[in-house]
């Protein structure tokens, strides 16, 4: 669809059919003390070239680290994007799509969308996701959301499994102003989690779900998450899942698992890490919970039209969405990430299943590979020993030393690793969470772990 | 021969030779329009005179249905799970939503009649 701005003539005729001399008139109702008597402060325009001086200022300016010496995942990681995924998803039709509320003019977009939820679902193992959310964060908290709702208000307790990452806890916390849920994590005796990660006192009749993210923010798998997830459900309650679905190349899904909602960051398959943004969140779930399910939700159907026999896409069970149920909708959400999801969709269809699961074990390999170096290293020393973890893990180093291996690497041009959220226990103050994926080669992986040789 | 009682947000309840049933009227189901969803509460369940008791969804709206009267749900109609659309086609006869029974029969009396409920503005 072009875009055609309104000319003068059509300005002046729908203001005459307002009964408008000019645009004040129609804000009129606006008291003269609220509005604005003096010009935006915003500096003055410069021209394009200008605008380019400054901007290649600011790029210079900043350290620039190529993306094979970034070892930071913590929920946004440095994959490959193959250049078909930018080549396609460029395109004017796709890239300045608007929602498709009119699927008579949206089929491409409505279909890449349908395909991505069907990559989504395949990814999850879950039977029904939506059109995707802003990020994994605001994902969790719809799962939360829709887990109260089921429930009718009479259960209110959320638990939250060891090593949930704290900023995704953090939106939730800011979705449950005014909802008053008791958000409460599961703390085991010694501060780690093994086995049965201090939730068995914390499942009562009272608790409505129960959030584990698997791998865990520090990187690692739960071997027991099946038979966790059917204590919960034993209470009644629901399990949320929060997932790196890149991890799907190796391990067991989450609804293989027995999961109820499936939620989290799908950046990582198909979009650059963009400074942090945009990203992209996914919500899957079990049919059963569709009606309380958030987001937008394209589905496939039937064209009845005589000469176009066949089938046809659009935006489905709209009746679930906040402008239709407003204040007694899941979530405020009304937009996804098309883009984003496009992207992915691109993305899945250019490698394949087989190219996905070999680079997952690439991840893997490349995590192997460095944990093993990094650990023969004297000082060095696993937070959880001995415990599986996809591509991501956690090494404890000796007191005061990470700040000054996490700072020689910047001058080398690294970045070694995630700072890890010290609230969840504070001798996390002395780790790194790193990350590895198929974009790793040996000689990398090397300059990360002399850097940490040479402080040590 | 079916005696029907009418509350001011379309609900009716339906007396039929001592039973009871509650659906909404003809009017309330053209307002709202193709009905695709029809949420039933759980057998057994009981609702005040003006608690929330069932929620009907169409393509372009949502509804609560408020009890007019106290009510104890008896049954559900089964047959709205797979067709919503019978509370379109015969909202008064087949598409009746809960069969009750009535907690203070006396409030019956506080409702609109047939003739009251034509006359009311809608």
């Amino acid at each position: 669809m072009t875009f055609i701005p309104h000319t003068a003539e059509q300005r002046a005729r729908m203001l005459a059919a307002a009964g408008a001399k000019d645009i004040e008139d129609l804000l009129g109702t606006i008291p003269a003390d609220l509005r604005l008597n003096r010009p935006l402060n915003v500096p003055e325009a410069h021209g394009e070239a200008g605008v380019c001086r400054r901007i290649h200022r600011l790029v210079t300016d900043s350290q620039q680290i190529a993306l094979n010496r970034v070892f930071a995942g913590g929920g946004v990681y440095p994959h490959f994007v193959p250049a078909v995924v930018d080549e396609l998803s460029h395109r004017g039709e796709f890239y300045t799509a608007y929602t498709p509320y009119q699927p008579e003019i949206s089929q491409g977009m409505l279909q890449c969308i349908y395909e991505y939820q069907s990559y989504i679902c395949m990814l999850t193992g879950m039977e029904v996701t939506n059109a995707s959310g802003y990020d994994g964060g605001t994902t969790l908290a719809d799962s939360v959301l829709m887990s109260a709702l089921s429930h009718k208000g009479k259960r209110t307790k959320v638990v939250f499994a060891p090593h949930v990452d704290p900023q995704a806890k953090d939106v939730v916390a800011a979705y449950n102003i005014g909802m008053e849920l008791e958000l409460v994590t599961g703390n085991p005796p010694d501060g780690r989690y093994e086995g049965e990660c201090g939730l068995k006192d914390l499942l009562d009749d009272n608790t409505t779900c129960v959030v584990f993210q698997y791998p865990n923010c520090l990187g690692y798998t739960y071997a027991e998450l099946a038979e966790r997830i059917q204590e919960v459900h034993d209470a009644g309650a629901f399990a949320i899942v929060m997932y790196y679905p890149f991890a799907a190349g190796m391990l067991k899904t989450p609804g293989e698992l027995g999961a109820d909602i499936v939620c989290g960051e799908a950046q990582c398959l198909g979009n650059p890490m963009g400074f942090g943004g945009p990203l992209l969140g996914f919500l899957a779930c079990r049919e059963k919970l569709v009606r309380v399910m958030p987001g937008r939700l394209i589905g496939k159907t039937k064209c009845e039209r005589g000469d176009a026999e066949g089938e046809g896409f659009v935006m489905t069970l709209q009746a679930r969405e906040q402008h239709i149920r407003r204040v007694r909708a899941t979530s405020n959400i009304c937009s996804n990430e098309a883009l984003l999801a496009l992207r992915t969709c691109i993305y899945m269809g250019a490698i394949g299943r087989s190219g996905f699961t070999q680079l997952a074990e690439l991840c893997h390999d490349n995590a192997l590979a460095a944990h093993e170096a990094l650990t023969a290293i004297d000082g060095v020393s696993d937070y959880y020993e001995g415990r599986m973890f996809f591509n991501e893990f956690t090494l404890l180093f000796p007191e005061g030393k990470r700040d000054a291996i996490y700072d020689l690497a910047l001058e080398r041009g690294i970045l070694a690793g995630v700072k890890p959220d010290a609230r969840q226990a504070p001798d996390l103050n002395n780790a790194l969470t790193f990350a590895f994926t198929e974009i790793h080669r040996e000689s990398d992986i090397n300059a990360l772990v002399n850097c940490v040789k040479e402080v040590l | 021969m079916a005696t029907f009682y009418y509350g001011k947000t379309h609900e009716y309840i339906r007396e039929e030779e001592g039973t009871y049933y509650l659906g909404i009227s003809d009017h309330a189901q053209q307002e709202l329009g193709d009905i695709t969803y029809v949420e039933l509460p759980a057998e057994g369940a009981e609702f005040a005179k003006g608690d929330v008791c069932c929620t009907v969804e169409s393509v372009k709206a949502v509804g609560e249905i408020y009890a007019p009267v106290g009510i104890k749900v008896i049954a559900i109609n089964e047959a709205l799970e797979d067709a919503p659309e019978l509370v379109n086609q015969s909202a008064a006869g087949e598409g009746w939503l809960l069969k009750v029974e009535l907690v203070n029969p006396g409030e019956l009396s506080e409702m609109m009649d047939q003739a009251a409920y034509d006359a009311f503005e809608k």
